[in-house]
């Protein structure tokens, strides 16, 4: 064994590492972003900016209890104002456009109101749902993780869906606006309409990645002998729960919008 | 028969419950933001219940708290010290400057106590990594190497702590010894002594550590 400074010895650990997988690379981002990570902004910020930092955070116990509170309210406020506009949209819209998937639409303020709280509450509540399912899958896996860190794993991947929404939500707006202004045909206007409810869930698919990424790179936490078999079975997994949680989510908001809309009619 | 409505009730009054838990037990924040939290605290407690039960197990954030208090305690006794000393004979800017320089330099201290206790308790260093029996000899060079990192690592934390502990202790001490200087009516230069030596704690801290001769690390065999 030779002894030298850490100045370059990069190379040497990396090629020592059983299993390298190309997530865990991914996220070592340098150098760290400075921005201040208690606020909401900041948190945003580097959403956009460097997602590896906030992967290496979510590993850090004290940085977690932070970061939860203030994923939680980006993904809500960006879900809010996203419905918000939605709703707007489909009151402004010709009856004949409203996608045949709100079939008890009336554009009155009950169904406005139970179709704006069911977008952030029904993607809040399926990430709740579907929180033990992922927790329980990383401990089959064999990865060493807390309840803590699957929470802050899973509001990161909501708040980075929130964030591409928000940045979506101006072109899908200029565009449908365009279409009730102009007087598109009503096919064409249903059509901008049913983009417009799957676009969470089609926002949803960079959020995936995102919790997809960060779980992955919890492998370097499983015995080096066993680490790349685990890793193909955590990765298995982490896909499996993907699917049921892209299966959840629109059951849920669907679900939710029914049940808000008889209640608030 | 209904259940939702009894259900949602129920569903409310745990988040209120968590929601009250979480003002109690939360560090300080701005009022707004601590609102914030509580209010999204009551539908969505589930976001936040791993919050409160993990709290209890959170050996760093208890030591950190430890060591704030400790700090504030010998901050506010080198405030009664610097006070009596300008009562007596006036603080000159030169030492003034480097008390707040010490004042400083315990707080860097703290805060690169409390790195590298973030540091050593992530879960991939909480627990030894051993190589397989059958692994090669490099991979178990490197995990052999990695582990006597982690301890250097462990014994340069020990060491900076001792360090701080050792330089309030000694601030303390001195602060003690001015207020009896002061009251027992020693002479002036017994006072301006006194204040070189507070001043002089500062210089603990300014020295660089000692230069990690012993890292070990596997050289990329040729």
């Amino acid at each position: 064994m030779l002894t030298e400074t850490l100045a370059n010895q990069d190379s040497a650990v990396l090629d020592a590492l059983p299993c390298p997988d190309s997530a865990t690379v991914e996220t070592a981002e340098t150098p760290e972003l400075a921005v201040n990570e208690r606020s909401v902004l900041g948190l945003v910020e580097l959403l956009l900016k460097a997602p590896g930092q906030i992967d290496a955070w979510t590993r850090d116990p004290s940085r977690q209890v932070e970061l939860i509170p203030c994923l939680l309210i980006v993904a809500l406020m960006s879900y809010t104002l996203f419905s918000t506009i939605l709703v707007l949209l489909l009151r402004a819209a010709p009856p004949e456009a409203v996608p045949f998937i709100l079939e008890n639409w009336n554009g009155s303020v009950g169904n406005a109101v139970a179709l704006a709280l069911a977008y952030p509450i029904g993607m809040a509540a399926a990430s709740g749902i579907c929180l033990p399912t992922i927790y329980f899958f990383g401990l089959l896996a064999g990865v060493r993780i807390s309840v803590l860190q699957v929470t802050t794993y899973v509001l990161k991947g909501k708040a980075a869906t929130a964030v591409l929404l928000l940045g979506l939500t101006p072109i899908y707006l200029a565009v449908t606006l365009g279409m009730v202004i102009f007087n598109a045909d009503d096919e064409a206007m249903s059509v901008a309409l049913t983009v417009g409810l799957a676009l969470p869930f089609l926002a949803g698919a960079w959020g995936l990645r995102s919790i997809y990424v960060g779980f992955l790179s919890l492998a370097d936490t499983l015995p080096p002998e066993r680490r790349c078999r685990r890793t193909c079975f955590l990765r298995r997994l982490t896909v499996a729960w993907a699917v049921v949680y892209t299966a959840v989510t629109p059951v849920m908001i669907w679900s939710l919008n029914q049940h808000l809309a008889a209640h608030l009619r | 028969m209904n259940v939702l409505g009894p259900t949602l009730l129920l569903y409310l009054l745990v988040g209120l419950g968590i929601a009250v838990a979480l003002y109690l037990s939360d560090p300080p924040h701005s009022s707004g933001e601590r609102f914030l939290r509580l209010i999204t605290a009551v539908p969505f407690w589930p976001f936040y219940l791993p919050i409160l039960l993990a709290r209890p197990s959170s050996v760093s954030v208890a030591g950190n708290d430890d060591l704030a208090r400790m700090l504030a305690v010998v901050e506010r006794e080198l405030d009664a010290a610097q006070s009596t000393l300008e009562a007596w004979i006036g603080i000159p800017g030169e030492q003034r400057r480097r008390i707040h320089t010490l004042r400083e330099a315990w707080q860097a201290q703290a805060g690169r106590l409390r790195e590298m206790d973030r540091l050593l308790a992530r879960p991939e260093y909480a627990a030894e990594d051993t190589a397989a029996p059958g692994a090669v000899p490099r991979v178990r060079q490197s995990l052999s190497a990695r582990q006597q990192n982690l301890e250097r690592l462990r014994q340069v934390r020990q060491q900076a702590e001792a360090d701080l502990l050792a330089s309030l202790a000694w601030v303390r001490e001195l602060a003690s010894r001015i207020h009896l200087a002061r009251f027992t009516d020693a002479p002036a230069a017994r006072a301006e002594e006194l204040l070189t030596e507070i001043a002089a704690a500062v210089e603990t801290f300014t020295a660089p550590p000692a230069v990690s001769e012993s890292v070990q690390f596997i050289k990329k065999a040729k």
